[in-house]
């Protein structure tokens, strides 16, 4: 009856909860670092077209670590390289800290990459210019910037220290171990101080010792540097490391977590996805029945009439039931 | 700076298929500079050679001026203020003409005689002093020894000169024929040394050799004398480049037409243009297969040059979508994306240049005139950089997609598959190889870089048009694999046939591949093709491989030295030539042979007759004959009986044919009136002699009126003997019983004549033609005389025609074959037994050419030695291979070898495709090999897979490439000239020699085969499952 919170707890069933998500406001003067307003994607191949995202709402305010979890091809991948504005929406808005990624031009996309955003891509090898030494990729990421070629030398020296690779300095990026490959290619994203740091399964291909120290460098940059992040991971270790997870399912969000507890997401237009540990009770095309509660709705699953009885009853808390 | 460290260490990781891109542009740059190369070098030979070998008008040109003795200076310096303005200034008429040679003539009286008096600058350095010295004051002269000797001068007499006083002799010259006909002297040389080069010194003759003086000398000539002032200005050959030539011919036509000229009465004389006409002849054949080879070339370069690029850019997406996800802007992204092929390209431009000048050094030493510069011209850098424009436009292409793609597009390399190209490429490439098709057949010919571009580039269009839709049916062919090879349950095969189905670099490759290989096939097709006419024509116009021209020694026959020297008789046979100078059969040229030794040594081709060897055709040339007659003593006697022969007063006579090579012609031998029973006796001179004929002569008709006399009677001749001195008489071995050794003469066969021999003796009934006398003559060679001919010889296509024998004189010849060819004389060759035209000429007459013909691989020196310790002297020698090489130093055999470049450079790309193919793929096959060695899929099943592919594609490509441009080379082959001028004879052969053709085309395929096995062998190797561990391209 219950969806296991990320990070091993194992909520009740009062901790089920469900939070109206609808691009709530930002408190005031502070924007959010993240926030996708109805967000639709739409990948068209000839002959086909997939839909991605189904109009995503999320906001994350700055400082905040988000894990996004899901099965595969729920899109949260899609839903990251928006967030990095390498898509265009199909439909609805995406915000970076208070800037419309949809009205930018590709200059200035190519500037908000440069200076707002660090990405972290699935594989670290993808990170990565194998043939340049781990110097030389950080000197490749800060090359845009506008720094001083010392400036830039010792920002690179700054974080191959902080990724303990100051010893690799000279080694080629192709020639580094896996987890090496994976901090530096964490250095890499982090060169230019950016606000919201983008991962992709920051931890995959890792051993469990490499993966650790993959997570303890992502916290280390929030709390040190304040640096946004949203993570897309299947790794519980991340997911409760970074404290919220959002769960993307069928292109929305479907669940969220936060400080230990699980809700359900109620879409813009009221649609809410039920926990896979759910299914049983309403198996899909079953019937159900809403009626209003005090603090939400409970659900009645309603069998066609026929000569068996009724079927049984669940439901769900309302807003705040949980709470 | 960072960006270009960057992009170098870029370069370095990817070393393999940066070097091949290298490589590959390099070899393409340097196959399309080499022909504008090598054209603008085999301008400079031709001209060089061309002016190198005119006469003194035709290298240069000469400006008189009549009018008082002594102004030469006045023309020579106005001719050389003109000719430096029409050529563009001193400098270069200082390197393009030497300097002029000036020259003042007039006559003088003196001891009685009028002399010529010339002043000739620098004259003292081409005439060899006797005695005394080059005259050097005024009033001072050099006289010839012959005008020394004939006019009792010495040196150091003085010379009275009626009207201006006298002149010293400071020395007497001497010169030769060949010295008076050196350029120096403009072909002056009969005109001031008519007596001492002609016949040399101390001869008497007129008129008079030139004395030679200083100009000063001339200036104190009174003006009343007149006399004709020269200007001769020879042009340096060595100095000649293909751009001068235009400016030369501006010059002379200028001097020519010059107005200041013409009004000081000056001509100018020369033939300079009709040598520059000729040059531009030879340039024009040339030009035709360097444009077409160049054109081909830049094709095939700019279509691989462009896929190579495009494949790389390709290749690179990952990493330029990781420089745009690091917030590179627009320029930055491009200049990080194109930065390596740029470089590449930038590198193998300059270097492809160089490799070209390097390579047309390398030929131009070998074949064109030595020290023949070769440069870099112009247009080799413009070829050189259309052709790197292919790979510029694989770049700008590639900026577009990396521009206008999305970093996820990138990531995703969502380029379009194999099948799904448009059918645009393909319409376009058709409709223009049809074009080129319609537009060679219609004019007939490939025209020049200037006219018929389609036609010209049809070769590669055809290539590439066979080779797109090709690649198309090779996608079909491989689908239809697909089930039967998955249920055979072998993977490589499977795998194989989807990697070329389904990868779009395989079709790629196929195309380069099919369209290299139909240039190397059309290239190895003409270059073979040229080769094998060059060959037919230097081996036909020679004969054999070696002929020497020889004298034998008096009295001795060549045939039996030669014989000797070569028993076995395959490595030499003398040939006797005889070329007719006149009349309806001028140019036919009498080869008399030994027919066995003759088909042995001749050059032959048995396509020259129908397919059949020579030996069959000299088999006919000597049918059994008897003997001659021989007459050998100092008197001969006959015994004839003579009966109603009319008219009466007629004379008994023989025609003999003294022995030797000196003699010439027939020598008769009186017997006295033909009537009644007699024994007739006359003296023989110079005998041994063949006996030619027995004639009656009439007597000469006499009476107001004469008419043609018809000869009628009978005689029978009972004997004809011999005897030397006082000795007695033998007989001479005449036959007269013997059936068949007597027939009758004359032109044509009187038809009232009969001879039978019988036990007392010939019995002749004669009646000749009106006018004629009637003849017996020995049947000692076939009548008429059996000949092979040469096809268009024999008037009227007859059979039986009249030629000219071995000593001028008609010799009645049948053809028992025709070729299309004869050795030694292609298109007017008649070949005959050699004994049986000596017996028709009376022996071997002087008239006929002596030779010695040797077969291939006869050590020369050991002949030359065995024919010199014969007495026999050697005039010249000829060798197929000199005619080879001085055909190959024409213009359009200049070409020809670029053809045979441009067959390696084309192999050498689509080798290089080959391997690109195989590299641009490589980061992803080495994923793909890699799990599926994880999966435990045998390593041998892979490589199998490999090379079953690499089979496939390139195979293909080999055969579909190859098939059109040998389709090229038949439809075009005929449009490419390999003569300045298209020789009669032979015939040339238009298929490619097979033999050749298959040497060429497996040394390519071995070289690619190699290749595209170690790429594939190194690239299987290379795979392991750890890579996995690494990004998926």
């Amino acid at each position: 009856m219950t969806q296991p919170a990320p990070g091993g707890a194992q909520p009740s069933a009062s901790r089920i909860s469900a939070r109206p998500r609808s691009a709530a406001p930002a408190p005031a003067g502070q924007p959010f670092a993240v926030r996708c307003d109805n967000l639709v994607h739409v990948y068209r191949t000839p002959g086909s077209e997939v839909a991605a995202l189904r109009g995503v709402d999320l906001t994350v305010r700055p400082g905040e670590m988000v894990a996004l979890l899901g099965p595969s091809g729920a899109g949260k991948t899609t839903l990251l390289w928006h967030l990095a504005g390498l898509l265009r929406p199909t439909a609805g808005r995406v915000e970076i800290n208070g800037r419309q990624l949809t009205e930018l031009g590709t200059g200035a996309l190519a500037r908000f990459r440069l200076t707002e955003v660090g990405l972290l891509l699935q594989n670290p090898g993808r990170n990565l210019l194998p043939y340049q030494s781990a110097l030389g990729n950080l000197m490749f990421a800060q090359a845009p910037a506008r720094r001083s070629v010392a400036a830039r030398r010792r920002r690179a020296a700054e974080l191959l220290d902080r990724v303990g690779l100051a010893g690799a300095a000279r080694r080629r990026a192709g020639r580094l171990s896996g987890g090496e490959q994976q901090r530096l290619a964490l250095a890499v994203a982090l060169a230019n101080e950016p606000g919201l740091l983008l991962a992709d399964e920051p931890t995959t291909q890792l051993d469990p010792v490499s993966a650790a120290a993959v997570i303890e460098l992502i916290r280390d940059a929030n709390t040190s540097l304040g640096t946004t992040v949203v993570a897309v991971t299947h790794d519980p270790a991340v997911a409760a490391a970074l404290g919220r997870t959002i769960t993307i399912r069928d292109g929305r969000v479907g669940a969220e977590g936060l400080d230990g507890q699980e809700y359900v997401v109620v879409g813009r237009d009221g649609t809410l996805q039920l926990p896979a540990e759910l299914s049983d009770l309403f198996p899909p095309g079953s019937l159900a029945r809403a009626e209003r509660h005090e603090h939400g709705v409970f659900l009645h699953r309603v069998d066609p009439p026929g000569p068996q009885d009724p079927g049984d009853q669940a439901g769900l808390p309302g807003p705040g039931a949980g709470r | 700076m960072t960006g270009l460290l960057a992009a170098l260490r870029g370069l370095l990781h990817r070393a393999g298929i940066s070097l091949n891109i290298l490589l590959v542009a390099v070899v393409a740059v340097a196959a399309v500079s080499i022909g504008p190369a090598y054209y603008a070098a085999a301008q400079s030979s031709v001209v060089q050679d061309t002016v190198g070998t005119a006469s003194a008008s035709g290298r240069g040109l000469e400006v008189a001026q009549s009018g008082p003795a002594g102004a030469v200076s006045t023309v020579a310096v106005l001719a050389q203020s003109l000719l430096a303005r029409y050529l563009g200034g001193p400098a270069t008429l200082r390197r393009l003409f030497g300097p002029p040679v000036t020259a003042a003539e007039t006559t003088v009286q003196a001891s009685g005689q009028t002399i010529p008096l010339v002043y000739r600058s620098g004259v003292c350095a081409h005439v060899r002093f006797t005695s005394g010295h080059c005259p050097g004051a005024p009033r001072e002269v050099a006289v010839s020894t012959s005008l020394a000797f004939l006019l009792h001068w010495h040196t150091g007499q003085l010379i009275a000169v009626p009207t201006w006083g006298h002149l010293v002799i400071t020395g007497q010259y001497q010169i030769t024929l060949s010295a008076a006909s050196t350029r120096y002297w403009f072909d002056a040389g009969t005109r001031y040394f008519p007596y001492e080069a002609a016949y040399g010194p101390r001869q008497s003759g007129t008129p008079y050799d030139a004395m030679f003086t200083p100009l000063a000398t001339m200036a104190a000539v009174p003006g009343t004398v007149q006399g004709t002032d020269y200007a001769d200005f020879s042009l340096l050959p060595a100095h000649l480049t293909g751009p001068d030539v235009a400016r030369v011919q501006t010059a002379v036509t200028g001097l020519t037409l010059n107005r200041e000229l013409t009004d000081q009465g000056a001509t100018t004389t020369t033939t300079l243009p009709a040598t520059l006409g000729t040059v531009r002849a030879s340039w024009r054949a040339i030009e035709v297969p360097v444009v077409l080879i160049t054109a081909q070339l830049l094709l095939l370069a700019w279509l691989l040059l462009f896929l190579i690029v495009a494949d790389a850019a390709e290749a690179r997406g990952p990493e330029v979508a990781l420089a745009k996800m690091r917030g590179r802007g627009r320029w930055q992204t491009l200049t990080f994306s194109l930065a390596e092929p740029v470089i590449l390209l930038g590198v193998a431009l300059p270097a492809g240049v160089l490799a070209g000048w390097g390579i047309t050094t390398g030929l131009g030493h070998i074949l064109l005139r030595p020290g023949t510069p070769v440069g870099l011209p112009a247009t080799s850098w413009l070829a050189a950089a259309v052709a790197t424009a292919g790979g510029l436009a694989a770049v700008v292409a590639a900026a577009r997609r990396t521009l206008s793609r999305s970093v996820v597009e990138q990531w995703q390399r969502a380029s379009r598959g194999a099948a799904q190209r448009g059918w645009v490429l393909d319409a376009i490439l058709i409709t223009a190889a049809v074009a080129g098709l319609i537009e060679l057949r219609v004019s007939g010919q490939i025209g020049s870089a200037r006219r018929g571009v389609l036609g010209l580039l049809l070769p590669g269009l055809l290539g590439i048009a066979v080779a797109v839709a090709a690649s198309r049916l090779l996608i079909v062919a491989c689908r239809a694999g697909f089930r039967p090879t998955r249920s055979s349950g072998r993977i490589g095969p499977y795998l194989a046939l989807r990697h070329v189905a389904r990868r779009p670099g395989g079709m790629r490759t196929t195309i380069v591949l099919a369209t290299a290989f139909a240039l190397a096939g059309f290239a190895a097709g003409i270059w073979s093709v040229s080769v094998a006419n060059i060959r037919a024509v230097a081996d036909a116009r020679v004969g054999a491989a070696t002929v020497l021209s020889v004298t034998p020694p008096a009295g001795h026959g060549l045939a039996a030295i030669v014989n000797r020297i070569d028993p076995a008789g395959r490595q030499a046979t003398a040939v006797e030539e005889y070329t007719n100078p006149s009349g309806s059969g001028a140019g036919q040229v009498l080869l008399a042979v030994d027919p066995q030794r003759f088909a042995r040594i001749a050059a032959w081709r048995p396509g020259w007759a129908a397919g059949r060897p020579l030996r069959s055709l000299t088999a006919a040339l000597d049918p059994p004959a008897p003997p001659p007659v021989v007459l050998r003593g100092s008197q001969v006697r006959v015994s004839f009986a003579a009966r109603g022969v009319r008219p009466a007063g007629g004379t008994l006579m023989l025609d003999v044919y003294e022995q030797g090579v000196s003699a010439v012609g027939q020598t008769p031998v009186y017997l006295g009136p033909v009537a009644g029973s007699r024994t007739a006796t006359a003296a023989l001179t110079g005998c041994p002699c063949l006996l030619a004929n027995l004639t009656i002569s009439a007597p000469t008709p006499s009476g107001p009126v004469i008419s043609p006399v018809t000869v009628t009677g009978s005689v029978t001749v009972a004997s004809i003997d011999v005897r030397s001195g006082p000795g007695r008489w033998t007989p001479a071995g005449a036959g007269l019983t013997t059936p068949g050794r007597w027939r009758p003469g004359g032109p044509g066969v009187p038809s009232g004549s009969t001879l039978r021999p019988g036990p007392g003796g010939l019995d002749w009934s004669f009646r000749s033609q009106p006018g004629g006398n009637p003849s017996a003559v020995p049947a000692d060679r076939p009548d008429p005389l059996p000949a092979i001919v040469a096809r268009g010889v024999a008037p009227s296509g007859a059979s039986v025609f009249q030629a000219d024998g071995l000593d001028g004189s008609p010799l009645i010849v049948r053809a028992t074959s025709t070729a299309s060819a004869i050795p030694g004389a292609p298109a007017n060759g008649i070949v005959v037994d050699r004994t049986y035209a000596e017996r028709a000429a009376g022996g071997t007459p002087a008239y006929a050419s002596q030779q010695v013909w040797l077969a291939p691989g006869t050590p020369l020196a050991r002949v030359r030695a065995a024919l010199r310790a014969a007495g026999v002297r050697i005039n010249g020698l000829m060798t197929a291979s000199s005619a080879r090489a001085q055909l190959i130093r024409q213009g359009p055999a200049l070409a020809t070898v670029l053809f045979l470049a441009d067959a390696a450079a084309a192999a050498a790309l689509a080798a290089g495709a080959a391997i690109s193919g195989l590299y641009a793929s490589g980061r992803r096959r080495r994923h793909e090999y890699a799990a599926l060695l994880a999966s435990r899929v045998p390593r041998r099943s892979i490589r199998a897979s490999l090379l079953a592919e690499q089979a496939i594609v390139l195979g293909f490509g080999a055969v579909i490439g190859l098939a059109a441009g040998l389709a090229a080379t038949l439809l075009a082959v005929r449009s490419v000239p390999e003569f300045i001028s298209q020789p009669q004879a032979p015939p040339l052969d238009y298929l490619p020699p097979i033999a050749e053709l298959g040497l060429l085309v497996g040394a390519a395929l071995i070289v690619l085969v190699l290749a595209a096995v170690t790429a594939s062998l190194l690239l299987v190797r290379s795979v392991q499952p750890d890579l996995l561990r690494e990004a998926e391209p």
